[in-house]
């Protein structure tokens, strides 16, 4: 029954979606390509809306569903193609088809792209997720997903994206052969067909193709409208600029681009695009604004401060990305064609991309490298290969249209491509670790061999899942540093790098793992017993530290000035701990949120006078680089210098650290430990779980569940 | 009813015009002080604790006897039969360590040098040290050899000891920080 579910759950949302392209273009365009990918962004968009509602349903999926095959009638007949081309792209196809039919196992569909799907659906619509970012991004294709999810589960999702690399190499096609070079158009196709990181890539739960697909749909509706001016059309237009934002941010440029085409020829068509395709942008980003106060979260926190994404952590994102482990960017291209080290590899051949240069001789080569252009833009923000797939299609077009110069050679050139991109063939110049395909593994698509080994021998995390699974309570919350494939627990995962608030817990437990993190460094301010209505500790300098404060104390000779209610607390750049620094607990600290930078500060200010003779800081040593100096708010409300800066000294590791670390943990809404032999202080847990007051509950390939106190 | 159910869409059709006017997000104004929480046990000078530094003002306090005067350093010359004293409160599994050096110069003299740890009189261990320079002792104390919430002697005996050849002094080892943590 389950290859059925899944085979439903696929065709139906492919149907729908084809249904609706039909319904948004009726005449203006019979591509089933466009159709399908134009009715791809609408069932967005109604998902959406359902998820807003919380009629995130199978049911209501299955009533709607059926309502837009209504009102479709009769079913679009199936483009007809006879091509010894064919039988390649159809032995791909198959390989893609069980790989894509087969148990879920990609490391982000598993991680979060489903597993956001699968909690939507759970909760029967969108909630309130601040503590993963990933929920942050606008996720267009996984409301498609979660369309199919509903019926098919996980690998009914990965066949739905399987059909926009369909739908894309279809249109390609369609595009060149309208334009009056099929050879070069069928040459395109396959270039991107069997593209090893395109054909991984399609047969998961990712969307990196299905970017691509909208994208290259985006251009061949322009195409088209620019022969037929049809106005239907317009509409499909802004749909598909607007879905391309919601695929995927770094497809944002496809708004404007759409919208200056169109403005070429009438201002009018232009604002009517633009205006579409701001609504479908719309929800995400007010989604983002209420969730998380940045509609563009979870990046420019600089500019759209927010509790929920340190800046710290999103400039060292930006930078990883940007380089990953190369050491030049003039590795890029080897990596990304050859050696895969970058998640996958295009294929050798596309070490030829420079050639296409010679198809600017040509209209359609400049139109084809203008959309490259666009649609790679943003590719240096993030290197992995996946992120050059979206520009691909227009790249290997423009390819095999300057390869057409020569009789027969792009069509030569893409049959070497497919030879030498079979995944036997990839080891022979690819690392080992290169994600790409390796077998058809049509035992388990048909479900024929149980999916947990499977899964496991490409996730070994799988097994977590199930402990957890087992050992835990629905509607726990478990903490990490390393993630899981989420996809397979219907737990509450909180993974270290993935929100502020989880990276200041992880902090927490560092405060009894780690000694520079151990709040034993005093930082004190002396200066002339005066009358003040506040003080404030301003840090001076530049540097890699994040400037924290464990706790902060104001003292009148021996006496610590009590902490009155009318009081009044505050900090910049990240204010909203600034609580943490006054609570007279060790092991919660306020945290600065950016690098070391001049003007950063913390203050408490009085409702009256009080006399102060010291401020005392007591943090951790983790903060070499900061510089501080202490200011104090006069009578008539200046700020005035009290001391350049303070006496430092270290003070003996607080006793019951690891008890009160935990017990924090738990307050701070963690149920449940989990710990990998790898992760820093694993050994201190499992020799110490006593001290730490947590009980083993069960451990499975070197990682181990504790629960809280 | 899905609408009452979700706080997005109630909250959207408020904010949404908000979205639109405001440029960026406004941070908070300031917080009133927390509850305050209980404190975790930190020794404050210049009360006697169950750690010291010898850079702590109040150091000498927990110097019972066989240590060299005080000097301008953070560190303190044990000489061949120091104690010391540590008000030490109930926590479970406490271990006793200690930061110290065995200097160059006089480790070639008098090679190898054997600790013997004494808590309340009852031997905690014997630790041999085999090279010289800066070294980290840490060992857990039985239960039984501590009195909770009181005043303990911890006594180091090194042997040998070195004496100097310029004044006839017999010294262990340098002294950096000693005391009981978790």
């Amino acid at each position: 029954m389950e290859p059925l579910a899944i085979l439903f759950g696929a065709g139906f949302t492919i149907v729908v979606c084809l249904a609706l392209g039909a319904l948004v273009l009726r005449d203006s365009c019979s591509d089933p390509g466009a159709r399908f990918v134009t009715g791809a962004a609408v069932l967005s968009l109604i998902v959406f809306t359902l998820c807003a509602l919380h009629l995130a349903y199978p049911a209501v999926f299955l009533v709607l569903g059926g309502a837009c095959l209504c009102l479709l009638g009769r079913p679009p007949g199936l483009p007809r193609m006879r091509s010894a081309l064919l039988l390649i792209f159809g032995a791909y196809f198959i390989f893609y088809f069980f790989h894509a039919m087969a148990p879920e196992a990609s490391p982000d569909g598993a991680g979060y792209h489903l597993a956001l799907a699968a909690r939507y659906l759970r909760e029967r619509g969108f909630v309130r997720i601040t503590d993963n970012f990933y929920a942050a991004f606008p996720a267009g294709v996984e409301m498609l997903f979660l369309f199919a999810f509903a019926f098919g589960r996980h690998s009914a999702a990965a066949l739905v994206h399987l059909a926009f690399l369909v739908a894309l190499s279809w249109q390609m096609f369609a595009w060149a052969r309208r334009a009056g070079f099929p050879q070069a158009g069928a040459a395109g196709a396959l270039l991107v067909f069997a593209s090893p990181a395109v054909g991984i890539d399609a047969a998961s739960a990712y969307n990196d193709v299905a970017l691509a697909a909208v994208a290259f749909t985006l251009f061949h509706l322009l195409e088209i409208w620019s022969e037929t001016r049809a106005v239907r059309l317009l509409y499909a237009i802004g749909l598909l600029a607007g879905f391309a934002f919601s695929v995927k941010y770094t497809a944002w440029l496809a708004v404007p681009w759409a919208a200056g085409f169109l403005a070429l020829k009438s201002r009018r068509n232009a604002a009517l695009v633009a205006a579409i395709a701001a609504a479908a942008i719309a929800p995400w980003l007010v989604k983002n604004w209420i969730w998380f106060h940045n509609p563009v979260a979870p990046f420019f926190n600089r500019l759209f401060p927010n509790p929920y994404v340190l800046v710290s952590f999103e400039d060292t994102y930006r930078r990883v990305l940007a380089l990953y482990h190369l050491k030049s960017r003039w590795q890029i291209p080897m990596e990304v064609t050859t050696r895969g080290s970058l998640s996958g590899l295009l294929g050798p051949v596309f070490l030829l991309s420079p050639l296409a240069l010679v198809s600017l001789r040509t209209s359609a080569g400049r139109r084809l490298l203008l959309a490259a252009l666009i649609f790679g833009a943003n590719y240096f923000t993030n290197i992995g290969t996946r992120f050059l797939i979206a520009p691909l299609p227009f790249v290997a077009l423009a390819l095999a249209l300057a390869l057409s110069a020569v009789p027969r050679l792009a069509i030569a050139i893409a049959l070497i491509h497919a030879v030498i991109s079979w995944p036997a063939l990839v080891p022979k110049y690819a690392i080992p670790q290169a994600w790409r395909l390796t077998k058809v593994p049509w035992r388990e698509a048909l479900r024929l061999k149980p999916e947990g080994p499977y899964i496991e021998s490409r996730l070994p995390e799988y097994a977590i899942d199930r402990l957890i699974e087992a050992k835990t309570p629905p509607g726990s919350t478990i903490f990490t540093f390393t993630p899981i494939p989420e996809a397979y627990t219907t737990r509450h995962i909180r993974v270290e790098f993935q929100a502020a608030e989880n990276k200041i817990s992880g902090a927490v437990l560092w405060t009894a793992l780690a000694p520079e993190y151990v709040p034993t460094w005093r930082l004190r301010f002396a200066f002339p017993r005066q009358p003040l209505r506040g003080v404030r500790v301003v840090q001076t300098n530049t540097g890699p530290d994040l400037w924290s404060v464990h706790e902060l104390r104001i003292f009148d000779g021996a006496r610590e000035l009590p902490r009155d209610p009318e009081w009044r607390l505050t900090a910049r750049p990240y204010p909203w701990t600034v609580q943490s620094a006054f609570d007279n607990s060790l092991v919660t600290f306020w945290l600065c949120g950016e690098t070391a930078t001049p003007g950063q500060f913390i203050e408490a200010q009085f409702h009256r006078e009080e006399t102060a003779d010291s401020v005392l800081i007591e943090t951790a040593p983790n903060q070499w680089s900061i510089r501080l100096r202490l200011e104090g708010l006069d009578a008539t409300g200046r700020w005035i210098p009290l001391a350049a800066g303070p006496a430092a000294s270290d003070a003996p590791r607080p006793l019951g650290l690891r008890r009160a670390v935990a017990e924090e943990l738990k307050r701070r809404g963690n149920d449940y430990l989990l710990v990998f032999d790898t992760n820093l202080g694993s050994d201190d847990l499992r020799a110490n779980a006593d001290l730490w007051g947590i009980r083993l509950v069960g451990e499975d390939k070197g990682a181990r569940l504790y629960q809280l106190p | 009813m899905g609408a009452l159910k979700s706080d997005f869409v109630p909250r959207s059709v408020i904010l949404l015009p908000l979205l639109l006017s405001a440029g960026c997000n406004r941070l908070p104004e300031s917080y009133p002080p927390p509850e305050q929480r209980k404190a975790l046990t930190v020794p404050a000078s210049p009360t006697l604790s169950y750690f010291v530094s010898m850079e702590d003002p109040n150091a000498d306090a927990y110097l019972v006897r066989g240590f060299a005067a005080r000097d301008a350093g953070t560190w303190r010359w044990a000489l061949d039969h120091p104690v010391l004293r540590f008000l030490v409160p109930a926590a479970p599994r406490l271990r006793f360590e200690m930061d110290f050096s065995l200097p160059e110069r006089a480790f070639r003299e008098t090679g190898a040098v054997t600790l013997t740890f004494r808590i309340n009189g009852e031997v905690l261990d014997r630790h041999r040290c085999e090279t010289s320079g800066q070294q980290h002792y840490s060992h857990e104390v039985p239960e039984a050899l501590i009195r909770a919430n009181a005043v303990n002697l911890v006594s180091i005996d090194p042997d040998p000891v070195w004496v100097s050849k310029a004044d006839g002094s017999h010294l262990g080892f340098i002294l950096a920080r000693a005391g009981f943590t978790e």
